[in-house]
């Protein structure tokens, strides 16, 4: 349980942020009155700071920003219009908001001196009503501008006395900027996210450095042992050429002349030669055996520094985790109200609040939580009259909980009221065309409905006419978070919404995997299960808790080319919302938390991808989205091949034993616009004939299996393919072989090595190829 | 005119893609890197040769030969030209390193690639 000195702390760092945020807001504000927009976010910030006010008792200052949201709710339904006496009253109590505040923080009590002039001006000001200004018409306009310059004087004095040099008065400042400090330091989340970066970068080139590091030592290694094997050879060779010296010279060097044979060393040159090559093995093999020690050191320093680099990655990203029950305790207010409006009567639960998540999802969990509580309590939970007649609670409940699962935050929003009435929505959706008279959607079919944009029963509409959203943007929010949208209804018991979202978005959870030579991940909260499987069902798809799920070959659908012919195949099962999916890959490699970048602008069309991941050896992954990649099947590069395949290209087949020839010619033809088709042998050949519309064929004469010459009869002596064209390439120059091949009803008859154009010219008969 | 006045002459960076040569004007050039690695990106479109990493951003390299009517490139050896645009870097293929050349601005210059316009030409669209 949170204490209260720690609770106040939260909220003078939080008010910190609102206070900021009203002071630009205004100022921007007076410079451009026409941003409207500006007063409804005011008005946001200003609720906002007076629900958690009154959280941690600050009554003055939840009082105050009461007032300035009901100045601001006043604008922006445009009772009153915008005057200088409205900026100077927000100017004024924002200003006292932040005296208190600074008084606070130091320990102080909670006290204004002016609070209750402040209080009545802004009563004033939410009495007159628009008509009173309606015959002051330009009179409001010129007060407004006035009040624009009387507001930038008003605001210049708050910071005035940065030039002042007087002594006594900079203590002052000093004091009073100082107002905030506290155990906590307040960090752009943004700059999180870039240390993140960064540390995401630094284990790329540790990884770097640490593979590098082994294949030094390796060398280091193989030139250690050759260079003992010079040594060793060069001591053998000394060796023989010290015994092999002539026994009988004398020394020539005057110097030694008195020494015999055995009593002083004798150098000649090849002795020298060969003594120098010993000292220097020597050394080197020091220096080596020196190298190789500081390697090994500096490969365990670099594995230690990564277990430091993967501490200080948890750290930071720990760092911008936030308590869920703060985002929850905003709630408390809200709820009294609508339920006061609504003449309901509603107790909020609050549990699993110290469920921690991050700060930028706990930022953008606001409205679609807001929007569900609303719908709750307006529309969920009866009037206490129904209630009781239905043997309920006469108040009712609405429960917000969390709990973690995995790398997930589960965020559940229950009320114990009447549930969606699925009968409406099943006439709803017939009237608006959805649902044909005889179709017998299952229930959770029609609870799907609502998620459709644009689908609206007078319950929807109700709630938008008021301050709500459709529950389709309510889904658009949660899925811009990585996170999914389940809906649990029963008649008369309740509703239950469950959020899930990763409890992070910095470093995410991922499952790995590869299609081809290729790797892939996906958001590991996307993902309910991984199926083994040996055998993938014909018909692609597949009976899953009881459900009939489809089934998605991403190599096919992505053109991937598959490196084994092992029938071994995962299905990764991927919920997304309302959809399920199945994801055939070749092969699951684990799971992995990694920093998941946007899209590339260049590539940001692709939205079969949701970003990128680079590992740590700089391997590129791209992060699937896997409702996308549903759609993508449906029409597969409908925009973007659309531009360069080009419906009339020819197509050849080529057929050769020989690699080479055949990647040759291929390469070769297909630069020239040509579709290619290649076979090993006769038989392939014809397997390829009977499958593809082929126009024209290239041919070897001499191959296993099935030889040209047959090919060629085959061919020539069948119905269907008697006019394709077959040109062949060989290396038999002789007469012989061109004349059988010509009585074979052979067209063309080309010697290798041939030369490009050669080839051109003869495909030139058949075909005009005016882009060659 | 004096000689102050005098047009500075502009400086472009010339490449090649097969027989094919293409200049970018070298304010746009950010480095020039050897191809390690390059890595497929399924699902874009023939042009776009792959992606590789350059200090742990991820560069889309561009494969003219399949905008321009060239024959049969040879990246055996590569080199990826890296430009700035919109706050992206995307890189072209070369077969040669790039070098440099100065023309009066009087002079026009063909086969300019205008890295914003192709950039907005190329990047691939969201399907409507």
């Amino acid at each position: 349980m949170i204490n209260k000195s720690e609770l106040l702390e939260y909220f003078l760092s939080e008010a910190e942020d609102h206070v900021n945020a009203l002071e630009s807001g205004i100022a921007e504000l007076s410079n451009s009155p026409e941003k409207s927009y500006l007063i409804e976010e005011l008005f946001r910030v200003a609720h906002t700071l007076k629900g958690s006010a009154a959280l941690v008792k600050l009554n003055i200052t939840s009082n105050i920003a009461h007032k300035m949201e009901d100045i601001l709710e006043a604008l922006m339904q445009k009772r009153i219009d915008l005057s200088s006496t409205i900026f100077k009253s927000l100017t004024e109590m924002l200003e006292g908001i932040k005296t208190i505040l600074r008084k606070v923080s130091r320990g102080a009590e909670e006290y204004l001196e002016s609070e209750q002039s402040l209080i009545q001006l802004a009563d004033k000001i939410i009495k007159m009503e628009k008509t009173a200004f309606v015959d002051q018409q330009s009179l409001t306009e010129t007060e407004s501008k006035k009040g624009q310059s009387d507001f930038k004087e008003s605001h210049k004095v708050v910071k005035p006395y940065l030039i002042d040099e007087n002594r006594e008065k900079e203590e002052k400042i000093h004091e009073e900027t100082d107002v905030f400090i506290s155990s906590f330091i307040k960090l752009d989340a943004q700059r999180i996210e870039d240390m993140l970066n960064l540390i995401g970068e630094v284990t790329i080139k540790k990884n770097y450095l640490l593979q590098k590091a082994k294949n030094v030592l390796e060398t280091s290694d193989e030139i250690f042992f050759t260079g003992r094997r010079l040594i060793r050879e060069v001591n053998e060779f000394a060796e023989r050429n010290a015994y092999a010296l002539p026994e009988n010279v004398k020394y020539i060097d005057p110097l030694l002349s008195e020494f015999g044979e055995l009593e002083f060393d004798r150098y000649d040159q090849i002795n020298v030669f060969s003594r120098k090559l010993q000292e220097i093995t020597n050394d080197m093999s020091e220096s080596l055996r020196e190298l190789s020690t500081f390697f090994d050191l500096f490969s365990d320093n670099l594995k230690s520094m990564d277990s430091m680099l993967k501490i200080l990655k948890a750290n930071l990203t720990e760092s911008r985790m936030v308590d869920i029950g703060i985002l929850f305790q905003r709630f408390t207010k809200p709820t009294k109200e609508i339920a006061k409006k609504y003449n309901k009567k509603v107790e909020l639960k609050i549990t699993g609040g110290l469920t921690k998540i991050d700060r930028v999802i706990f930022e953008r969990l606001f409205s679609p939580l807001m929007h569900l509580v609303m719908n709750a309590i307006t529309h969920g939970i009866e009037s206490s009259e129904e209630r009781i007649q239905k043997n309920k609670k006469p108040i009712g409940t609405l429960s917000l909980s969390a709990h973690k699962e995995g790398g997930i935050a589960v965020i559940e929003i229950t009320d114990d009221g009447k549930g969606i009435d699925l009968e409406l929505i099943r006439r709803e959706a017939m009237t608006q065309g959805l649902l044909k008279k005889d179709d017998s959607p299952s229930e959770e079919e029609l609870i799907q409905m609502i998620f459709i944009p644009g689908f609206s029963t007078s319950e929807v509409t109700d709630i938008s006419a008021g301050r709500g959203m459709g529950m389709s943007a309510v889904k658009r929010m949660v899925s811009g978070i990585n996170g999914i949208l389940e809906v649990q209804t029963i008649k008369d018991v309740g509703t239950t919404f469950k959020i899930k979202v990763p409890l992070s978005l910095a470093i995410s959870n991922v499952l790995l995997f590869r299609s081809g030579a290729l790797e892939f991940v996906i958001p590991s909260n996307f993902i309910e299960e991984v199926i083994h499987t040996n055998s993938i069902p014909s018909d692609d798809t597949i009976v899953y808790r009881d459900k009939k799920i489809i089934l998605i070959n991403l190599s096919e659908v992505l053109g991937i080319p598959t490196i084994s012919d092992s029938q071994e195949k995962f299905i990764i099962i991927c919920s997304v919302s309302d959809k399920k999916i199945g994801l055939i890959v070749e092969d699951v490699i684990g799971q992995e938390e990694t920093v998941i970048k946007t899209m590339h602008g260049f590539l940001e069309g692709l939205q079969i991808y949701s970003g990128t991941t680079i590992s740590g050896d700089g391997t590129i992954r791209f992060v699937l989205n896997p409702v996308n990649i549903f759609d993508f099947r449906l029409s597969p590069f409908k925009t973007i091949y659309q531009v360069y395949e080009n419906p009339a290209k020819k197509t050849v087949l080529i057929v050769d034993d020989s690699v080479s020839v055949r990647k040759h010619v291929s390469s070769f033809l297909e630069s020239k616009n040509f579709k290619v088709y290649s076979a090993s042998n006769g038989v392939e050949g014809l397997n390829i004939l009977y499958d593809k519309p082929i126009d024209i064929i290239i041919t070897d004469l001499e191959m296993p299996v099935m030889h040209g010459y047959e090919l060629i009869n085959r061919v020539k002596s069948s119905r269907e393919f008697k006019d394709i064209p077959i040109v062949v390439l060989t290396s038999r120059s002789g007469d012989k072989h061109r004349e059988k091949a010509l009585l074979f009803g052979v067209n063309d008859y080309l010697v290798k090595p041939f030369d490009e154009e050669s080839l051109l010219n003869i495909l030139r008969k058949y075909f005009e190829i005016s882009y060659a | 005119m004096s000689r102050d006045e005098e047009p500075k002459e502009i400086t472009y960076c010339v490449f090649r893609v097969g027989e094919k040569e293409f200049l970018l004007p070298t304010s746009s050039v950010r480095e020039v890197v050897d191809i390690v690695k390059i890595f497929p990106v399924p699902g874009s479109p023939e042009y776009v040769y792959g992606a590789i990493p350059v200090r742990g951003k991820i560069v889309p390299a561009i494969d003219l030969s399949k905008i321009y009517p060239i024959e049969k490139p040879n990246y055996n050896d590569a080199k990826l030209i890296i430009v700035d645009v919109k706050n992206e870097n995307i890189g072209f293929l070369s077969e040669i390193a790039p070098f440099f050349i100065s023309f009066d601005p009087d002079i026009v210059v063909e086969d300019v690639i205008d890295i914003k316009t192709f950039f907005e030409t190329y990047s691939i669209k969201q399907p409507k």
